[in-house]
């Protein structure tokens, strides 16, 4: 498959959010305020991609030669908690005013099931290298985009009179319907 | 002795211990569980499976022996038990997206089965690769023997020959069949061909025009339909003797790699000194091409010489639009218009290459003449057909009656024959026949 | 008699005040993506009940034995050696059903509920309370997502139908919408949120209510 239609279909066309309806729970709570959505996206992206790669070395390189396909999901989800707990050690000891931006949100991380989805998606689908590192930057950066676009109207709703049962999250559950159905017109794009 | 909660010997033995008792209870389940998966992955295989070996039970296989293949064609090596192997393969032919077939042996190596899964090869060519005709062909080989070529779908059935190949050397190996690999199967007997004076070239739709002619030489430019594009050649002739002195194709609009093997100097060199009662074989693996050349020798034969030949008037000019042949187009008119007898509107629908093409055409109904054609919807293949549907070949509609010939449009003869035959429709019905 | 009532009242809030999905907002990714009909909705609630209720079993068992520095690993590999045995079993006896939850059904390691659960109540209680809480929670979370692949399932195709999972064959089916009356968005993306929006409001409507009462009761 052409590289850049890899990109596109996973960022825009088949949105995890929206057309796969992965990694909603960071989705409805972090999404309420700009600034949060886009340290949320930027920490996805990195953790997605570099997990989907290991994930994708580890699967390649150590679990088919021994004929243990069958531990993938145990290897994987252990692999991206060790990866997570030690990007937050890294950041914390080098850097303590990105720790203070990022490090709230690489707990969740772990379990964002877009992160898992992602390393497990390179391998059912058969990906090649080059297919899933750039399949792992476009899922992610697709995520982001959506809790972008999400936070800036979540933040207009705020003080909008809304009925009082739809208040909080049932109501950002009625844009993202808004927001699916006008994405799923971008099906013809590739 | 006991181990403090909190020192780091005991969480990584508690770890340890968890993944492996985890691992352990993971590959108990596995070994339980994976054939059944196993059997449920075969069981939607096994109804194509059956065609080649009712009832037998089959082992999925392709793992054990894939690492033989070198070639990629093949998808799937199944075991039927006690009887023989399958393989499910995959190649391309004329049509990009490929196809996928089987092929099956029998343990002695006889070959039990042959037939397509997948395919969208065009029919009545490549399709007639997977044909009761090449299936009892290749039915009939060993594991032993090398697979012919069909000729007129050579670029299926060479697809076709290299998956066979391929399963023909995993099977060899693992039965420990002895053969030849690079055997060549013998050239198809050639079917007993008519001198080019008497073989039918209606299908071409040749035309020839004379450039020059001093009494002793005449020399034609001469257009015939090869096999997706109408080719063309200037054919210089003997009068008296009526022989051909020499061919050159001046427009080759076949399939590069394929077709020109009919338009090589060599093989135009047979046409030397022939006239219309030789036989000149056609060029392996080009056939269309070659008939494509060799109707427009035989036509420019028959000009100089006055002699009629098979399919296709020789003289200048081609079928006029009312005489053609258009029933594979199934044209369709209705009338839109019919107020204004110099201009009748007609919507005509008519079969182009893949998909129906329409037209919106008007007639002078008093004159009998096409005013103008065009075109409402396209549906054939973009980049191919749509030459036939360019504002300047439409241009060339202007002013048609019946009895007028129109030239297919080169490269892009289906959907030229689709415009003619709801043109041809729009005539005859304004002509009330 | 009022005695009564308060215990039909307590499993009504259990199943709506404390419904996982609709109340609490976990395991929400699912309970969108499978819900387009009955029968997913039934395989996977399964799945997830037998997930969640061994899970805290083991959490429970190995609760004191666990440092506290290493449990989310220790949970980790529990409940993904858990679900990849769910997943086999499912794949190896209803292949059907495993084709159409897909890839939700590695998911389910991540599904908030279950490490929710093993975080909040199987690592602090011992086992017997665990196995009642995972049943029920993975109760209502079935019980929840029935609810939205009923709606979506009936809207989207007019239909509603259920089959044996194991052999594929229709245990009923029955056309409750006149064909060409049917809503086909509900089978789409578009369809699970919007349901999803109006369950969750119609739970926090209820709660509105509930609070409403109460206040009036302690003004009274």
């Amino acid at each position: 498959m052409n590289l850049f239609t890899l990109f596109i279909s996973g960022m825009l066309i088949n949105n995890i959010i929206l057309s796969k309806f992965i990694g909603m729970c960071p989705f409805m709570g972090v999404s309420t305020k700009m600034e949060s959505a886009v340290g949320m996206g930027l920490a996805v992206i990195f953790v997605v991609f570099c997990a989907s790669v290991l994930s994708w070395g580890l699967y390649y390189g150590v679990l088919v030669p021994l004929h243990l396909e069958y531990m993938k999901l145990i290897c994987f989800i252990l692999l991206i908690a060790a990866f997570v707990q030690f990007v937050e050690l890294f950041i914390k000891k080098n850097s303590p005013s990105l720790y203070k931006q990022l490090g709230i949100y690489l707990p969740l991380i772990t379990t964002n099931c877009a992160v898992l989805y992602v390393a497990l998606d390179n391998i059912t689908q058969e990906y090649n290298l080059i297919e899933t590192i750039v399949n792992s930057i476009g899922v992610p950066a697709g995520f982001m985009l959506m809790l972008c676009i999400f936070s800036t109207i979540r933040e207009r709703l705020r003080g909008n009179d809304v009925p009082k049962a739809f208040e909080g999250n049932p109501i950002a559950f009625i844009i993202a319907a808004i927001m699916a159905l006008a994405f799923s017109s971008l099906s013809g794009l590739v | 002795m006991k181990l403090d909660h909190n020192s780091a010997q005991y969480k990584a033995l508690l770890l340890g211990a968890l993944c492996a008792v985890c691992g352990l209870l993971l590959s108990v389940v596995n070994s339980i569980t994976a054939p059944i998966i196993a059997e449920n992955a075969l069981a939607t295989v096994k109804a194509s499976l059956e065609q080649i070996y009712p009832g037998a039970s089959f082992n999925d296989v392709t793992e054990k022996y894939i690492s033989q293949d070198e070639t990629g064609l093949v998808d799937g090596i199944y075991e039927a038990e006690g009887k023989g192997y399958i393989f499910t393969l995959h190649g391309v032919g004329y049509n990009s997206n490929g196809f996928t077939f089987m092929v099956g042996f029998d343990n002695d190596g006889k070959v039990s089965g042959y037939t397509a899964l997948e395919q969208q090869e065009t029919s009545g060519i490549g399709a007639r690769a997977f044909d009761d005709e090449y299936v009892s062909t290749i039915t009939s080989l060993t594991s032993s023997d090398p697979v012919p070529l069909l000729s007129g779908a050579t670029l299926t059935s060479t697809a076709v020959q290299k998956g066979i190949d391929a399963a023909k050397a995993i099977f060899n190996s693992v039965q420990g069949i002895s053969y030849d690999p690079n055997a060549v199967a013998e050239e198809p007997e050639p079917e007993a061909q008519a001198a080019i004076g008497a073989e039918d070239f209606s299908k071409n739709n040749v035309t020839c025009e004379e450039i020059s002619n001093d009494g002793t030489t005449a020399v034609y430019h001469c257009t015939a339909l090869g096999f997706e594009g109408t080719n063309e050649a200037d054919v210089t002739v003997n009068v008296a003797e009526g022989k051909i002195e020499s061919i050159a194709v001046t427009a080759f609009n076949d399939t590069t790699g394929v077709g020109d093997a009919a338009t090589s100097d060599s093989a135009l060199a047979a046409y030397q000194g022939a006239g219309l009662a030789d036989v000149i074989d056609a060029t392996t693996g080009a056939s269309f091409t070659s008939k494509s050349v060799r109707a427009m020798a035989a036509a420019a034969l028959s000009a100089a010489t006055g002699e009629e030949i098979g399919g296709g008037t020789a003289s200048a000019g081609g079928t006029g639009l009312g005489s053609e042949d258009f029933s594979a187009n199934s044209a369709v008119c209705r009338v839109y218009s019919n107020l204004d007898s110099a201009a009748y509107v007609y919507k005509c629908s008519a079969k182009g290459y893949e998909g129906t093409n329409k037209a919106t055409i008007t007639v002078n109904k008093d004159a009998g003449t096409v005013t103008s054609v065009t075109v409402d919807e396209f549906n054939d293949t973009t980049g191919v057909g749509d030459a036939a549907v360019a504002d300047a070949e439409l241009a060339r509609y202007a002013g048609a009656s019946l009895d007028s010939v129109i030239d297919a449009t080169a490269g892009a003869t289906y959907t030229s024959s689709s415009l003619r035959a709801m043109t041809a429709a729009a005539l005859s019905m304004a002509a009330g026949n | 008699m009022s005695e009564k009532k308060e215990k039909s009242g307590g499993l009504l809030n259990r199943l709506l005040v404390e419904n996982p999905v609709f109340g609490l907002y976990l395991g929400i990714c699912s309970s969108l993506a499978i819900t387009t009909n009955i029968n997913n909705a039934i395989g996977m609630g399964v799945a997830v009940t037998v997930v969640l209720t061994l899970s805290n079993i083991l959490v429970s068992a190995v609760r004191n034995a666990t440092p506290d520095d290493i449990h989310i690993p220790v949970y980790i590999v529990i409940i993904a050696t858990l679900v990849t045995i769910v997943g086999m079993l499912i794949q190896a006896y209803t292949p059907s059903l495993y084709s159409a939850l897909g890839a939700f059904i590695d998911l389910i390691v991540v599904n908030c509920i279950i490490l929710g659960r093993a975080e909040a109540f199987a690592s602090m209680n011992p086992i017997g309370p665990s196995i009642a809480d995972g049943l029920s929670m993975g109760f209502s979370y079935t019980l929840s997502i029935m609810a939205m692949s009923f709606i979506r399932q009936l809207l989207g195709t007019g239909t509603l139908s259920l089959s044996n999972p194991f052999t594929n064959a229709e245990i009923f089916s029955l056309r409750l919408i006149p064909e060409g009356f049917e809503l086909p968005f509900f089978k789409e993306q578009f369809g699970a949120f919007i349901t999803f929006a109006c369950l969750a409001a119609a739970v926090a409507a209820y709660k509105n209510h509930l609070e409403n009462a109460s206040k009036k009761k302690g003004s009274k």
